[in-house]
């Protein structure tokens, strides 16, 4: 079953809250959802209402004790980016270490193109956050090295940050809206509250129910669904 | 609706407001120097130009570079034009119906309906 790979040339763009809103949200649209963090910084489960203490379980470990939260099965995989087994999987053929009915949401850090190379031709969808700002306008061109950005055919784009008050931000928006087009999956506006909810080691739902960080989250979970082909499109309407 | 407007229009105790969410209008986005640097890479939109586009899409930018000034001498009804504009559907994206020649016509499309 799906692997959706959250990795952006830019680091420091909200990829891991992207990531676990992600799965926060597609566990609560029903999916079995397992999030895995493929980071050194190890700040997924910050999102979930997790303090830095709290240790994930390891994703090959079967004896650990499972942790889930929200409705999504917490795992950290950095370690799993050596273990020569992975990759043995990785590389075979016909099996994926994915390939179960299961959805795996990978949080992957922005530096480390090593793993998101190793996990890319697994995935159904690759996210990939941006901030409207300069620097993240400017990693587009990196996003996969050697196809154009606008012919990416895995990759969705999520324009986190957004604020309509910052004339750049919203004509950012507007300016990847016709770049991309369909392959801009949605935007999140800029909203304290995440930080707030992580400061207070609370879920963002809990922490900020109006937040409306949250409800643009909810318009991406539909189109991250249609996109890594975990529903159907829905029926064109006749005009 | 809106979360925040919802709980906002609650908090009023307000039931007599229509809700609708617009979108930005093509039309008023200025064109930042780096995102005339992303439209002529290569890398992100693909095969280089040809002489003629390069051509082309020199001229576009060239005119869009202009508009600032321009915009400064419109007549008011042109203003009201663009106001209202600004309120409708934005169009489908140029990379979904083609190429990067569209998405430059795009910006060269009617400069007197920008809103800047």
């Amino acid at each position: 079953m799906p692997l959706i790979l959250c990795h952006s040339p830019k680091g420091g763009v909200g990829t891991s809250f992207i990531a676990a809103q992600l799965a926060i949200h597609l566990a609560q649209r029903g999916h079995d959802v397992s999030a895995l963090d493929f980071t050194y910084q190890d700040s997924l489960k910050l999102y979930f209402g997790l303090t830095p203490a709290q240790n994930l379980p390891e994703l090959n470990d079967g004896s650990a004790e499972q942790i889930a939260v929200s409705g999504v099965a917490l795992f950290s995989a950095y370690g799993l980016q050596h273990d020569a087994a992975f990759r043995d999987l990785l590389d075979r053929p016909d099996h994926s270490p994915f390939a179960r009915k299961k959805i795996f949401i990978a949080d992957v850090a922005a530096g480390d193109r090593e793993t998101k190379d190793m996990l890319l031709p697994h995935a159904v969808l690759h996210i990939c956050p941006m901030h409207p700002r300069p620097g993240s306008l400017a990693a587009l061109p990196k996003v996969e090295p050697g196809t154009a950005t606008i012919d990416l055919v895995k990759t969705g784009f999520v324009l986190n940050h957004l604020d309509d008050a910052h004339r750049l931000s919203r004509h950012t928006h507007i300016f990847l809206r016709e770049l991309l087009g369909s392959k801009l999956l949605g935007t999140v506006r800029r909203d304290e509250a995440v930080n707030e909810a992580s400061a207070m080691f609370e879920p963002l739902a809990r922490f900020a129910p109006a937040s409306v960080a949250l409800n643009d989250l909810r318009k991406l979970v539909i189109a991250v669904e249609q996109a890594a082909g975990l529903v159907e499109a829905p029926e064109e309407t006749a005009s | 609706m809106r979360s925040d407007a919802e709980s906002l229009l609650a908090r009023l105790g307000r039931r007599d407001f229509r809700y609708r969410e617009f979108a930005d209008s093509f039309a008023d986005m200025e064109l930042w120097p780096i995102f005339e640097a992303l439209l002529t890479d290569p890398r992100v939109v693909g095969r280089p130009l040809s002489k003629l586009e390069a051509r082309e899409a020199e001229a576009v930018l060239a005119v869009r570079r202009a508009e600032p000034e321009q915009s400064a001498m419109r007549s008011p009804s042109a203003t009201v034009t663009s106001m209202f504009d600004a309120y409708q559907d934005a169009p489908p994206p140029a990379a979904e119906r083609g190429n990067l020649r569209d998405f430059l016509g795009h910006l060269s499309n009617d400069p007197n309906k920008r809103d800047y």
